[in-house]
């Protein structure tokens, strides 16, 4: 075992390893929690086959199951005629009209796939065939091994108190000394790691050599290793990717090790076996369901011809489609054309911009009808990559979609001297003083006296905590001392040519060129909680995980600046002389929008800012009375102040598993003016992002729609489908039972995989999932040539829409029909989704009321 | 109901009220709930006058001075399980086993509470099985998580034991004296009095996961938050009472099994601690060494100081566990402070202080002639640890002497008027108590680890190596999964079979 396998050999392992690692994304840590599609790497394969090689490997399916979608049928939830429609557009052979004679019945081949589709047994549970070694053969020997590797990488990923015996060298170096010496570990596996190659690679050679396994299978043995625990792997990625020492090549080292030497020498894994649902059955069933008879010569062939034209996961596409399409359509913009004025319009209060976050969509809603305010929307980073320095001296957190890399650090500070002084010092003895309690609850002789001493103190708060959250909250607020008025310095740190371009860029991009109104509220957002790890998937996706705070004030320094504005005049966007950008913050628990530099007004606009707040206190309220209905266990009755009250006590409350309902639902991301979604009702269902064509001449604003904020969009809507749909895997599970692994994720339990994915809390009540899985439904109204150059440009658009990962649709104008980009170009949807839209108004009411009362 | 009657009968003047409104809670968590409420959660509202009366009812033992102890130990275990209620209320939105939490919540408070108040060892052990039951299945409330039924069966086991080894106890005084009557303790003699003395050690040892009867407690962690916060702070100290009702046995071997027990706990668990990145994980070895010190501060006598220790610790854990899920954003905002540069001046004189304050108040006190003093070294230790560390910060020299000075006033009103009064908690005293050197070596084993935890090298590495896998459950083998269609609920597994 001493003997170390030759350069190239290792290269060829380590190349193995990364490309098993494919198949599952990078984790973030918890602190910045990103949502996004941890199948991503599947992402190249058409979604159908991607299902099929994620059930293999993963043994999870990326929709519901065929019980619940025809659970969902039965309910009327998936109407018959969607049923057909997306029947007819996934099997082509399905769309003739043809008869088929089976039995001496006249049927169709729409009409056989249907009944299958209906009661056909379902696909079984899908699981992995995936196995290692120990899989196969021990399940109480893979079991150990999961458990020892985990609370390894538990060790090294998440710092406890006294970590150095395992810092310094690679995982794979340290764990071979301390394994070496774990007195837990029979005598026979310690000497074998005493002996095991130095390199990590060296000893996944040993092992394979041990199993006798060479290319496709020696590959399938690390792949199995690498999905055993899919959720450290994904987090190693991404620790691989910032820090030497920590790589996936030493994980499947340490897994590949422990397995070899804790399973009997002379072990040897069974064949698998593998079984495929037999055809008999279908035809049996769906025979039954014609009322034909399948013993009769003939029909079995007849039939089982027109069958294998869908095998199960065809089925669940066509299922998925056909929920899809209920989905989108009370979704869908109308095909009407927007009234317009004949005579210019009185220029209006104000205008808002929010983040495209689904959250924002009811909040605007309300706001739009408190009055005279316009909203649009907008990713929440403004379009200004930063990186921001926060005056407590903290340490710089990255303020943009992961996809970007910030272009500058913006530094938060105070002209007021002492009074930043005396706020950060006191910041900085609290500090200190938890330190201090940290180090007396870790040391062997202290702890004692302390938790008698500490207990009482911790003990009242505990009682206040619990019955007086709000109170408690006031009181601890009250003692703080607050911080002083702080400024950015967007203006600095930025040429003149970068804040002019960013402020073209930003404005051409959400169609806001001309009618500035006197107050430009730019609204970025955060949540407030109280005791929850997962708090970052609560904040601003668009800045990633953090809340909006910088980028809001730093977009709106920018656009004050009156040298940009010079600069932006030149290029054609004239913002009048009294027109005031001013920075928010809008907190998704409470609804509050706060503003960040009050002192920042000048005594020309205080009237209409407080006009402006007025109308987003009445906003608050309504958005509140709306958003509670559908928590669990609001106050009844919900009247105004009651539910203001509960939202209030949410963000506060340590008890609290709902805080709010995040970005549940989300469906949709349309792109367009706010006119064509204007005075509908959503349910917080579509990120909304504000686009005019005619504002963006050479296409470049809908370019970058098109490949930041959608793709961001379609991250999260992966994620929340994934952790609805396969909740054990790619979901957190309940939060009562989460144990927080420093700051990197949680476990539910003492051990095991670290959780990935989103809690159950932010998905589902009880047992029923409250989320809908449905794929991101996109809605552009521009040019369809402009669309089809950038689809056709960006392999990352191309390929979600053409592999099916999203659905696309777009229209040149409010008057005309969505048409869907198809694998063949843009296509009217087979069915009758557009003659529906145009011809029964009154249905699309009904289900939009519909919508609204579940 | 004969039984419920019976433990009503022999109580404290106001233990029978709090007792029926707890079995009345009991009854409420199974009724119809509003539907916006959590299931079950309406016991919360007896549990709170439960605790209200137990208030009362230390009010008036203080006033009369019985059994202050045991009065104010139920009053901790009737306000504890209000506060989890209320909190559960809001936490377990959606468990679909939120109504037996509320249900044996209550039923495990009405058997610890009739095991403080009984007037006789039938009543005691009877409400201590109560309690353990309750608790197993509270455990088991945690869902259908592997991992919650491995801590399940591990508790049970453990726990069950120790309860076997009480009723043995219970028998073999009741065939010896011919009475169950506390009063008879005290005369056992001989082979007897030893085996009731080991006896009941065993159980206490169990309740309070020491070694070796320490695996189930660190499988716990795979249990729901409020259970959690439940067991560790009104379940695991049990023992504390259990020695104290049975102080009166006269019986060598206790006492040096109780302190073996706790002392190695107490070692080693807190280097175990160390170790551990996992919140919940850090949280249930903390408690396995406090209670490694509640046993041995027993085993040395002081019942009083293990009893004010016991519920310190209570408050202290329950709020931790119940504010587990903020562990991120306190090491996120450790992380964020600046790092407090170490004034090394500044940590000698803030230690030297706070040492000669302790040992000040320790000699003019008279605290010294006391058998359980050497128990104070811990006192003094956390005092100087607290005075080093607040003495070495970046504040102001005035807030730092400021914080000095409060924490050697803190250790000066512990020694002065604290310690003697939790002695006259529990005045009892032990007659084969342990003599004080063993505290010492104690002290000194502790001071030891915590040195070799500092460095590295082949000493750490061996000492990391066994403390990393101490008291580590096992992870239970993947089912097999089921070839049976599944069903169409979707949801996460913790969730599954009721």
């Amino acid at each position: 075992m001493t003997t170390t396998a030759p350069p190239q050999r290792q290269a060829t392992i380590r190349g193995w390893v990364s490309a098993s690692g494919r198949a599952i994304a990078p984790h973030f840590p918890l602190e910045t929690f990103i949502a996004r599609n941890p199948l991503a790497g599947y992402e190249d394969l058409d979604h159908e086959e991607a299902m099929r090689r994620i059930a293999e490997e993963h043994g999870v399916l990326l929709t519901f199951d065929e019980h619940r979608f025809r659970q969902l049928y039965a309910q009327g939830r998936i109407s018959h005629d969607d049923l057909v429609a997306a029947l007819r557009f996934t099997v082509r052979e399905a769309r003739t009209a043809d008869p088929v004679v089976v039995d001496g019945l006249l049927t169709t081949v729409c009409e056989v796939l249907l009944q299958d589709l209906l009661v056909s047994p379902p696909l079984p549970d899908a699981a992995s065939s995936l196995t290692t070694p120990a899989g196969a053969i021990s399940p109480r020997v893979q079991a150990r091994v999961d458990d020892l590797t985990s609370r390894w990488l538990a060790v090294v990923l998440g710092s406890p108190s006294w970590s150095a015996p395992v810092r310094g060298e690679g995982m794979w170096s340290s764990w071979r000394r301390l394994a070496a010496v774990d007195a837990t570990l029979p005598r026979r596996v310690r000497s074998g790691i005493r002996t095991s190659p130095a390199e990590p690679a060296g000893a996944i050679d040993a092992a394979l050599a041990h199993w006798g396994l060479e290319g496709e299978q020696a590959q399938e043995f690390i792949r199995a290793h690498v999905l055993a625990q899919p959720g450290w792997s994904a987090l190693v990625r991404h620790r691989a990717a910032t820090s030497t020492g920590v790589d996936l090549t030493s994980l499947v080292a340490i897994r590949a090790t422990l397995e070899r030497l804790l399973l009997p020498a002379n072990a040897a894994p069974p064949a698998p076996a593998r079984t495929t649902a037999p055809m008999t059955e279908r035809v049996d069933a769906v025979a039954a369901a014609l009322s034909a008879d399948a013993t009769r010569p003939g029909v079995q062939t007849a039939l089982g011809r027109i069958l294998s034209l869908a095998d199960g996961y065809t089925r669940l596409t066509v299922w998925q489609e056909a929920y899809e399409r209920g989905a989108a359509r009370p979704l869908t913009p109308p095909a009407v054309p927007v009234l317009r004025e004949m005579s210019p319009k009185a220029r209006p209060l104000a205008q808002a911009v929010f983040c495209i976050d689904t959250r924002s969509e009811s909040f605007r809603r309300h706001l739009e009808t408190a009055g005279d305010v316009e909203t649009l929307g907008f990713a929440g980073f403004f379009a200004v990559p930063i990186s921001f320095r926060p005056a407590d001296g903290a340490p710089e957190v990255a303020s943009c979609p992961v996809l970007l890399t910030p272009r500058v650090a913006i530094t938060e500070s105070s002209v007021e001297r002492g009074a930043i002084d005396g706020w950060r010092r006191r910041r900085t003895a609290a500090a200190e003083r938890g330190h201090a309690a940290h180090a007396l609850k870790e040391s062997p002789v202290a702890p004692y006296a302390f938790a008698e001493a500490s207990g009482w103190l911790l003990g009242a708060a505990m009682l206040a905590r619990t019955l007086a959250p709000i109170a408690w909250h006031k009181v601890r607020h009250a003692i703080e001392r607050t911080k002083p008025t702080t400024h950015v310095d967007a203006d600095v740190v930025f040429s003149l040519d970068e804040r002019v371009l960013y402020a073209e860029t930003a404005l051409r991009m959400m169609g806001l060129v001309d009618g500035f109104a006197p107050i430009v509220l730019l609204a970025g957002h955060g949540a407030s909680v109280a005791n929850n790890p997962f708090a970052s998937s609560l904040q601003c996706g668009a800045c990633g995980g953090h809340e909006g705070e910088p980028n809001a004030r730093a977009a709106a320094m920018i656009f004050n600046d009156p040298a940009t504005r010079t600069g932006l005049a030149a290029r054609g966007i004239l913002i009048p002389d009294d027109t005031l950008f001013v920075a928010a913050q809008m907190d998704t628990v409470t609804d509050e929008v706060t503003l960040l530099e009050p002192w920042a007004v000048p005594a020309t606009h205080e009237k209409a800012v407080l006009d402006l707040a007025d109308r987003l206190a009445t906003a608050r309220a309504e958005n509140a009375v709306d958003r509670s209905a559908a928590l669990p266990g609001a106050p009844r009755g919900v009247e105004r102040a009651g539910a203001l009250e509960d939202t209030v006590r949410r963000s506060v409350d340590w008890a609290e598993s709902y805080p709010e309902w995040g970005l549940v639902g989300n469906a949709a991301f349309i792109v367009g003016p706010r006119a064509i979604t204007a005075g509908m009702d959503l349910g917080r269902r579509a990120f909304l992002h504000s686009y005019d064509a005619a504002a963006d001449p050479d296409g470049s604003g809908l370019e970058t729609i098109l490949t930041a904020p959608m793709i961001v969009a379609q991250w999260i809507n992966a994620q929340y489908g994934i952790s609805t749909t396969a909740p054990d895997r790619f979901g957190a599970g309940p939060k009562p039972l989460h144990n927080v692994v420093g700051t990197v994720g949680v476990l539910s339990g003492y051990g095991g995989d670290l959780r990935i994915g989103l809690p159950w809390q932010s998905v589902g009540v009880g047992v029923g999932p409250r989320h809908e899985p449905v794929r991101l439904q996109v809605f552009v109204q521009a040019p369809l040539g402009r669309v089809n150059e950038i689809v056709q440009s960006s392999d990352i658009v191309r390929t979600l829409v053409m592999n099916r990962w999203i659905t696309l649709r777009a229209r040149e104008h409010d008057a005309a029909r969505w048409m869907r980009f198809g694998r063949y170009g843009w296509e009217n949807e087979v069915g009758s989704l557009l003659q529906e839209r145009l011809g029964a108004p009154a249905e699309h009411e009904e289900d939009r009321k519909k919508e609204n009362r579940s | 109901m004969h039984c419920i009657a019976g433990i009503v009968l022999h109580m404290l003047p106001l233990a029978p009220l709090t007792t029926a409104a707890l079995v009345a809670a009991v009854v409420v968590a199974f009724l119809p709930t509003p539907a916006r409420r959590t299931p079950g959660s309406l016991a919360s509202w007896l549990v709170i006058p439960a605790a209200a009366v137990a208030a009362i009812g230390t009010v008036d033992a203080i006033a009369h001075g019985h059994d202050v102890a045991g009065a104010s130990l139920v009053l901790l275990v009737t306000a504890l399980t209000a506060v989890v209620q209320l909190y559960a209320a809001r936490n377990l939105r959606g468990d679909p086993r939120s109504r037996a939490f509320f249900a044996l919540s209550s039923l495990a408070a009405t058997g610890t509470v009739a095991s403080i108040a009984a007037q006789d060892l039938l009543l005691l052990a009877a409400g201590w099985t109560i309690a353990t039951a309750s608790t197993i299945a509270l455990i088991r409330s945690g869902g259908a998580h592997p991992q919650t039924r491995l801590a399940t069966r591990r508790a049970a086991v453990a726990l069950l034991l120790g309860d076997g080894a009480l009723w043995t106890a219970v028998a073999l005084v009741v065939a010896t004296t011919g009475s169950p009557s506390f009063a008879g303790l005290g005369e056992l003699r001989g082979t007897p009095a030893v085996a009731v003395g080991v006896l009941v050690t065993v159980a206490a040892i169990a309740r309070a996961g020491s070694f070796p009867l320490h695996g189930w407690l660190s499988a716990t962690a795979a249990t729901s938050t409020p259970v959690s916060a439940l067991l560790h702070a009104g379940f695991v100290n049990g023992g504390a009472l259990l020695l104290l009702r049975f102080a009166p046995v006269p019986s060598f071997l206790g006492p040096w099994m109780l302190g073996l027990a706790g002392g190695v706990t107490m070692l080693v668990a807190t280097v175990a601690m160390l170790t551990r990145p996992d919140v919940k994980g850090r949280l249930v070895q903390s408690t396995a060494a406090q209670m490694g010190f509640m046993l041995v501060a027993c085993a040395m006598g002081a019942f009083g100081v293990a009893l004010f220790h016991v519920m310190g610790h209570a408050l202290f854990k329950a709020s931790l566990f119940l504010g587990a899920g903020s562990a991120l954003e306190r090491d996120l905002s450790l992380r964020a402070a600046a790092p407090p540069s170490r004034s090394r001046a500044g940590a000698v004189v803030g230690g030297t202080v706070v040492l000669l304050a302790a040992a000040g108040a320790a000699v003019a006190t008279g605290a010294l002639t006391h058998p359980a003093s050497v128990l104070l070294l811990f006192v003094v230790a956390t005092a100087v640890v607290a005075g080093t560390a607040l003495g070495a910060g970046a504040a102001s020299v005035g807030a730092r002497v400021a914080w000095i000075g409060g924490v050697a006033l803190a250790a000066i009103g512990y020694i002065a008027i604290v310690f003697p009064a939790a002695e006259a908690l529990a005045p009892e005293t032990m007659s084969d108590a342990l003599p004080s050197v063993f505290a010492v070596a104690l002290f000194a084993g502790a001071c030891a680890l915590a040195l070799i935890a500092r460095g590295t090298g082949r000493v750490a590495d061996r000492l990391f190596a066994f403390a990393f896998s101490w008291g580590r459950p096992p992870l239970p083998a993947p089912a097999r999964r089921a070839s049976a269609p599944a069903s169409a609920t979707i949801g996460p597994f913790e969730y599954g079979r009721l």
